[in-house]
């Protein structure tokens, strides 16, 4: 194959590849109703057969492997996102088509298509992996998504967002039972704690409310009813963990109060990682899910 | 010498506008702020000196400004006296700094279809404006920078909206709008810590997609966030939120 026609078909091949244009991109933005999955995107040049590209460059000397090595790094990239698009690479976008990685990528491609297993492209192979790849229908990127979805059409924004918000509510309620149980076992020790005059486990495993309790009972003020709320509940690396809005009514005298915090913890036996804040330090609760990569089944 | 008038008449109607929101506290019928109103989780660093912070929770007037309607809430301006101001002056303290912050910012056109004017929505304490219009997500411009295998790039423009803080809750899916008003990609941003964590985009029922890693920024110019990521064939994405278009490209466009 002369040299010229090999510049060309290398020059030519981010051209072939095209997987959307941002043309199209823009388009479908603006007009959403003209990208339906049956508005498809113009359809890429029917790809040469590997095979007979291979013989093509191949019969008449030795294979040209550094073409293709040596072409520009935008290229190189391209045929690893090629391979990537075809599952057959999963590492960098680097351009290095001798790394370990792209060799063994570039080897099961060929030998998918029944050539020399050699993990190093001639300009025909290179042409016919990257038109293959832009044959390959533009995906969602989460595989479990990719299975349910690969059947029939896919599920529209509002059909997904509302699936989604469908799926929450679903895993909020199957961790109602255990979060408020979790809140009412942690109301009786307050209650208990309260009717104790500030003795039991709830001032020794919540330091911050032990000290809440202590100057309101200072302040002449005594503790009525106690409200909870579930305010986070899922699962956090120690185990299950909750937290909970409790709010407290006080009075003094004719004075009716009410005091609200925000109790934390891992479930255990006595509790775990316990810790209770004001209400209104949401920064500060958060930290403390954060801190324990609470993955949450509440919201 | 027509230019002139014209600008001293736009300027007279920005005035009587102006003055049209100036309302008392006393005078309102749509009720008392809370602390975990939608608004303040929005703005924690404002949520912070309205109820935390002695010196400006304490104040003697405290008035906030944000553009409405509820989809330009991305921008806020709070002002706090003690003594030194009036009501009044207070408001119109807010509703400056919410016009100048909005102008600094740039224009708004390419995001939204509707016209984004600050105004005072609380003033010591009550609503000045009817709960139900004030933001009950979180909104901001939004801009898709997508560069595709031959080079060019597509500036996708229109409008997010999420139900939630980002960094506060674990996962948060959110929704863009285009200029029309049509919602044509969603996704969802889940944190790995306070500011940083990973996205995933996807627009028109899955034909456009991508994912990456996202880090939300605080401060000058604004607060925005920026996700840069990737789609299935390795192309560039970027999403920028919070930021106009205009600015968003210069700023991040260049993929």
């Amino acid at each position: 194959m002369p040299r010229w026609l090999l510049a060309a078909l290398v020059a030519l091949m981010p051209a072939l590849a095209l997987a959307q244009s941002a043309g199209e991109v823009e388009r479908c933005f603006q007009n959403p109703g003209s990208c339906s999955p049956s508005a498809s995107a113009p359809a890429p040049a029917p790809p040469p057969a590997p095979a007979a590209s291979a013989a093509a460059t191949g019969h008449a000397r030795a294979p040209d492997y550094a073409t293709v090595l040596n072409s520009p790094e935008p290229d190189r990239r391209k045929l690893q996102e090629s391979l990537r698009t075809l599952d057959k690479y999963s590492g960098p976008i680097d351009g290095d088509l001798q790394s370990d990685a792209t060799t063994k990528g570039i080897r099961d491609w060929q030998k998918g298509h029944g050539l020399a297993a050699t993990g190093k492209l001639t300009p025909g192979e290179a042409v016919a992996l990257n038109n293959e790849a832009a044959k390959a229908p533009i995906r969602r990127l989460d595989p479990s998504a990719q299975v349910a979805a690969a059947p029939a059409a896919p599920p529209s924004n509002a059909d997904a967002l509302k699936a989604l918000r469908t799926r929450l509510a679903e895993r909020r309620k199957a961790a109602e039972p255990k979060a408020n149980a979790a809140v009412q076992s942690l109301v009786a020790d307050l209650k208990a704690y309260v009717a104790a005059d500030g003795k039991g486990p709830a001032g020794e495993q919540f330091a911050a409310f032990a000290k809440w309790y202590a100057d309101t009972k200072a302040a002449g003020r005594t503790v009525g009813d106690i409200k909870p709320a579930v305010e986070d509940y899922g699962d956090a690396r120690a185990g299950a963990a909750a937290t909970a809005e409790v709010s407290f009514e006080t009075k003094q005298g004719d004075e009716n109060g009410t005091q609200c915090l925000v109790f934390a913890w891992v479930e255990a036996s006595p509790r775990k990682d316990t810790e209770a804040f004001s209400c209104d330090d949401v920064a500060a609760v958060e930290k403390w899910k954060t801190e324990r990569a609470l993955r949450s089944a509440w919201r | 010498m027509i230019r002139k008038l014209l600008l001293s008449a736009a300027f007279g109607l920005l005035t009587v506008a102006t003055g049209a929101w100036a309302q008392t506290a006393a005078q309102s019928p749509y009720g008392k702020v809370e602390r975990r109103d939608p608004i303040f989780l929005r703005f924690p660093a404002m949520a912070e000196r309205f109820w935390v912070r002695t010196e400006t929770m304490a104040a003697s007037h405290k008035s906030v400004a944000v553009p409405m309607p509820r989809q330009c809430a991305f921008v806020y301006a709070d002002t706090y006296t003690r003594n030194q101001m009036s009501e009044r002056e207070v408001q119109d303290m807010a509703l400056s700094s919410c016009s100048a912050k909005l102008n600094q910012l740039g224009p708004l056109g390419e995001n939204y279809s509707v016209d984004c004017q600050c105004k005072v929505v609380i003033s010591d304490g009550v609503y000045l404006v009817p709960r139900e219009s004030m933001p009950d997500q979180a909104y901001g411009p939004a801009s898709i920078f997508y560069r595709d295998d031959r080079g060019n790039v597509a500036r996708l423009n229109g409008v997010a909206r999420y139900g939630a803080l980002i960094g506060r809750d674990r996962s948060v899916t959110f929704s863009v709008d285009n200029p029309r008003g049509e919602t044509v990609c969603d996704g969802t941003f889940t944190n790995d810590g306070p500011h940083t964590g990973r996205f995933s985009l996807n627009c028109f029922n899955g034909r456009f997609a991508g994912k990456g890693t996202y880090e939300s920024r605080v401060g000058n110019p604004n607060d925005h966030i920026v996700a840069r990521g990737q789609t299935a064939h390795g192309q560039p994405v970027t999403m920028v939120i919070g930021l106009p278009s205009q600015l968003a490209a210069s700023t991040y466009g260049s993929l």
